[in-house]
């Protein structure tokens, strides 16, 4: 038998959610620029260091992609900066009320939507990335109905993902973030016909198929031969090596201002 | 084995799209069903054949798709290509229509509203639904790629938006919602291709154009309400729209807006191009019952004095049921679409109703029959061409109408009085356009709430959901009972036919899931593929 997979797939979580918190605060400092910023600072010399840089993780959790399963409330970060949590490595900072509401300012801007954080890279060169033969973003991805249908829409994705997690998927594309809705497959149908694209969704009964000229394939399971699945993500994982220079940084930068709601086209 | 990419892509690259076209959509249902009302004449008919009268007692249920978090889905599906779209809650879904597994969804999360949601269109490639908050959403039907979502109004003026969209040639029509609670309503084209606004009709005129001296010393035009909560329909001939306004605000005090109050509980007729008023029709003057005009303006032709007349049927929430002439407007005929009216003694040679006295709102509080609920409303109305009878769920209840002399206060819920309603009794009634007569009714026997309605098939079978969650087959010609199935849940949607796989299906959205039905036949034994799983 011989049965192909799509190894040009980017994926990202379709079912994830941006890291919101349960409850948002009402306290001064969120959403506040200057305590954001005192934040930002704080976090790179007291935190980072366990934490990641980008809220990661390292030695100590991965703060970005937890609250996509567990999120948590303004005051419960407040309190765990202030009170640490006993029995673990993770110490009281000592630091004061305003410093800690600062630092959670901050943390509450990194792990939300990428829409909402200051990112370093240049839009527009990362525009040029994006839609441009190197990186090969749009021969599988669609922004505004342009690009291919095949791989995740990522119309609004600085409004549905942290920074940080998109920054993942497009460094570790395999890693945790792959699941059903896009995995790679291909089939062959009794008939001899085959198939391949992204299986937006199966069971053993049936899947739903879309390929890369953009056509779903309804297809009831009695059809089928043969399926092969691939279990990680079409996405080609090489792109720390294939974007160059400040390149990753600008792409982001351009990924995290594709938010629907920010770009309010005519108010009435 | 080889991983290959490149030759897959070519394997599969040379279907041809199938794009939804406007002659599509003039051409009306067949396997498809294409607008929220099946057909741009509003008549929720299916030409489909394989469901009869004799064999409707073996329909079965084929699948289920629960919609997340949905609590009371208002949506009619819309099916193309053997993928049925609902919507819910700045939300839709794409099923695969033979198995209801989903395909794709698109949830709006940042959405400042929530409300109902009545459907999607669909036209090209593309899906068009609006969000509470009033954006008109496009996406790619294949993948639910977003390709613009545009605001359209302000909700901080009381405008939210509940209404399937009607898509005509390359425009997107869209209403509005909030007449309850203060808002100026309008009828608003969108381009297809953009989402640019292309013209927008406000149902309550500006100071100084006509019709403001129809709203009394100081009216609150700004405020009047003629909400645009239900889609419309639309004939291809002379490229009109035809659309239907809610009440004029508040509801029931009517001292702060002495006059008819034009633009509400009214029929506009606009020219599809540029959103011009061709002509309009008022039902209910000056309305004090909260008695909107959302019922659906079904286009028929049909004999009329002895030769053939375009005409429009509407069967209205104020308890009659109208004929007008579609070209002009003029008033034909209406005639009692319930036994219990009490408010008119009938409708006069000029189209008015002949008002019985005592029958406002009042500090006390008043008798009156339709309840606030309406003899009808904007549950689905069907029009069978081959019984050429006009079918429509109708609700015999009175409730009292009380007053309240507050200043009116917009956007705080705030309606001038209230109304009670009490016991009642939903029967499902076959109307001869012709006459007014009933050719048959079908009573129903559970607790009287529900907002679900019809549809017809050429082979005469009628669906409807009951009051108590029931989908139901009645055969159109003499509405004797054919099959039930109970749903479970309350009913605030109305019923599809359509085909895929070469099988006929009828689908309805429950409260919380979508189900569909089809004849029975047993499955064969399923011989299992061979699956290879790569890392």
């Amino acid at each position: 038998m011989r049965l192909l997979v799509l190894a040009t797939l980017i994926s990202l979580p379709l079912g994830a959610q941006p890291g919101r918190y349960v409850k948002e605060s009402a306290h001064a400092a969120i959403g506040d620029p200057q305590a954001i910023e005192e934040g930002r600072k704080l976090f790179l010399q007291s935190c980072a260091g366990c934490h990641g840089p980008d809220g990661t993780g390292g030695r100590g959790p991965n703060l970005v992609r937890r609250p996509l399963w567990h999120p948590l409330s303004d005051e419960a970060v407040f309190r765990i900066v202030q009170e640490g949590i006993p029995g673990s490595s993770m110490p009281p900072s000592g630091l004061s009320e305003d410093e800690a509401w600062s630092l959670v300012a901050f943390i509450h801007v990194m792990i939300g939507p990428a829409a909402e954080n200051r990112t370093p890279g240049d839009a527009s060169a990362g525009a040029e990335v994006f839609w441009g033969k190197t990186a090969g973003c749009s021969g599988c991805h669609a922004i505004h109905g342009r690009g291919c249908l095949l791989g995740p829409d990522l119309t609004n994705v600085g409004d549905r993902l942290p920074l940080a997690v998109i920054r993942q998927s497009i460094l570790q594309p395999s890693d945790e973030l792959y699941r059903i809705g896009s995995e790679g497959v291909q089939v062959r149908l009794r008939n001899g016909k085959e198939i391949g694209g992204i299986a937006r969704n199966r069971d053993s009964y049936s899947l739903q198929v879309i390929d890369s000229a953009g056509n779903l394939h309804l297809i009831g399971m009695h059809e089928v031969a043969a399926i092969e699945i691939s279990e990680s993500s079409p996405m080609p994982g090489d792109y720390a090596q294939r974007l160059a220079g400040d390149e990753l940084e600008n792409l982001l930068a351009f990924l995290a201002r594709q938010s629907l709601r920010s770009e309010d086209v005519t108010s009435r | 084995m080889k991983w290959l990419s490149a030759a897959l892509l070519l394997a599969t690259g040379f279907q041809a799209p199938a794009q939804v076209t406007y002659e599509d959509i003039v051409q009306g249902p067949g396997a498809d069903w294409l607008t929220y009302a099946g057909s741009y004449s509003g008549w929720r008919h299916s030409p489909l054949t394989q469901i009869t009268p004799q064999n409707a007692g073996s329909l079965t249920a084929k699948w289920i798709f629960r919609v997340p978090n949905a609590a009371g889905l208002e949506a009619t599906p819309i099916v193309h290509d053997g993928v049925l779209y609902i919507t819910d809650t700045n939300s839709v879904y794409a099923l695969d229509a033979g198995t209801g597994r989903l395909v794709w969804s698109y949830v709006d999360a940042r959405a400042e509203r929530k409300g109902p949601n009545r459907g999607a269109a669909v036209l090209g490639d593309r899906i068009y639904f609006v969000t509470s908050d009033n954006y008109l959403t496009a996406l790619d039907r294949r993948s639910g790629g977003v390709v613009f979502s545009k605001r359209y109004a302000d909700f901080d003026k009381g405008v939210s938006s509940t209404a399937a969209p009607l898509a005509v040639k390359d425009r997107v029509i869209v209403g509005s919602t909030g007449g309850d609670s203060g808002m100026r309503g309008y009828v608003a084209a969108m381009s297809a291709e953009t989402g640019e606004e292309l013209w927008r009709r406000y149902t309550i005129p500006g100071k100084g154009e006509p019709g403001a001296e129809t709203w009394g010393e100081g009216g609150w035009l700004e405020w009047g309400g003629g909400a645009t909560w239900l889609s419309g329909t639309f004939d291809p001939e002379t490229d009109t729209l035809f659309w239907t306004t809610g009440n004029p605000w508040p509801d029931f005090n009517t001292a702060v807006r002495k006059g008819d109050n034009l633009y509400t509980c009214s029929l506009l007729a606009l020219d599809l191009s540029s959103g011009d008023l061709k002509w309009h029709f008022q039902f209910t003057p000056n309305d004090s019952h909260d008695w909107d005009a959302q019922s659906w303006p079904m286009l028929v032709e049909m004999e009329w004095e002895g030769s053939m007349r375009k005409v429009v049927l509407h069967a209205n929430r104020n308890g009659f049921f109208y004929v007008l002439d579609r070209q002009t407007g003029e008033f034909l005929r209406a005639t009692k679409l319930i036994d219990s009216v009490n408010w008119a003694s009938g409708i006069g040679n000029d189209g008015r109703p002949v008002l019985v006295p005592g029958t406002d709102p009042s500090i006390e509080g008043n008798w009156v029959c339709p309840s606030v609920k309406g003899a009808t409303n904007w549950m689905g109305q069907t029009y069978h061409p081959g019984t050429g009878l006009l079918y429509v769920v109708t609700l015999e209840q009175c409730g009292w109408y009380t007053l309240s002399e507050q200043e009116p206060v917009p956007m705080a819920n705030f309606s001038g009085g209230g109304a009670t309603e009490a016991g009642g009794q939903v029967i499902l009634r076959a109307i001869d356009p012709a006459t007014g007569d009933r050719a048959w009714e079908y009573p129903m026997t559970g607790i009287g709430r529900m907002w679900s309605g019809t549809v017809s098939t050429a082979t005469g079978v009628l669906f409807s959901g009951d009051d108590a969650g029931q989908l139901i087959a009645l055969d159109a010609g003499n509405g004797c009972h054919l099959w039930n199935f109970n749903l479970g849940e309350k009913l605030t949607a109305s019923p599809i036919v359509y085909e895929v796989g070469g099988r006929q299906h009828v689908a309805i959205a429950a409260a919380t899931a979508v189900v569909a039905f089809g004849l029975f036949e047993p499955l064969t034994a399923l011989e299992a593929p061979e699956i290879t799983i790569r890392k």
